[in-house]
């Protein structure tokens, strides 16, 4: 299981937490899978980047069991 | 005024202050205000690792930035930067890189809020140097 954290706009599409049973191989299969479950969110999430311990991660970097994944819309501070 | 009094060094000639204010229109539409939130602890990490980053580069005495985060009014400010440096091209240079990286990089969103109800997530950043984010209406 992972747990996923979802800020900005993607909380309209989703919870702002939320665990995922079966771990996904890596983020690129994480984004598939969220894709697939809102797939109204869909151009959003491909813009999406994702960060473990507050790193950004790549589309290949592979999943642990209990990682916590920040799941981050395009910045727009300032 | 508590951070422009951080903002002086004996070293430093040239100060710069960036404020990035709320602005009462976007496109055409009245903005009521906006609200901020974060991924606050990265987005604090990455500032910190973004001043020192500047602070080498440009080698400068003072570097700060704070952004708020939730309700923002129209004309209060969102965002500072101040930067000193020994000449004011390198206190612009990085005041100018740090504002950029923090609009484009950190993990902080925007949402502006209109008179009329609506609202809106993302940017409307004038930067040409990337695209900026694509805004989503709600």
């Amino acid at each position: 299981m992972i747990t996923l954290e979802f800020f900005a706009g993607l909380k309209d599409y989703f919870p702002p937490v939320m665990e995922v049973r079966e771990t996904p191989e890596d983020i690129n299969s994480l984004r598939r899978y969220l894709i697939d479950q809102q797939s109204f969110a869909k151009t959003l999430l491909e813009q999406c980047r994702f960060a473990i311990d507050d790193t950004f991660v790549q589309e290949d970097y592979p999943l642990r069991q209990g990682d916590l994944v920040l799941v981050i819309p395009p910045s727009s501070g300032g | 005024m508590a951070l422009w009094e951080q903002a002086h060094h004996p070293a430093a000639g040239g100060v710069v202050l960036f404020s990035g204010e709320v602005r009462n229109n976007h496109q055409g539409k009245e903005v009521s205000h906006l609200s901020y939130e974060a991924a606050e602890q990265m987005a604090n990490k990455m500032i910190a690792a973004l001043l020192d980053e500047a602070k080498q580069r440009w080698e400068l005495q003072v570097a700060i930035a704070v952004h708020r985060l939730g309700k923002v009014s129209v004309m209060e400010t969102a965002v500072v930067v101040i930067t000193a440096a020994a000449h004011r091209a390198e206190a612009y240079a990085a005041n100018q890189y740090i504002i950029d990286r923090i609009k484009h990089h950190v993990p902080l969103w925007k949402c502006e809020h209109f008179v009329d109800g609506g609202r809106e997530w993302g940017g409307h950043c004038s930067c040409h140097e990337e695209p900026a984010a694509e805004a989503y209406t709600i």
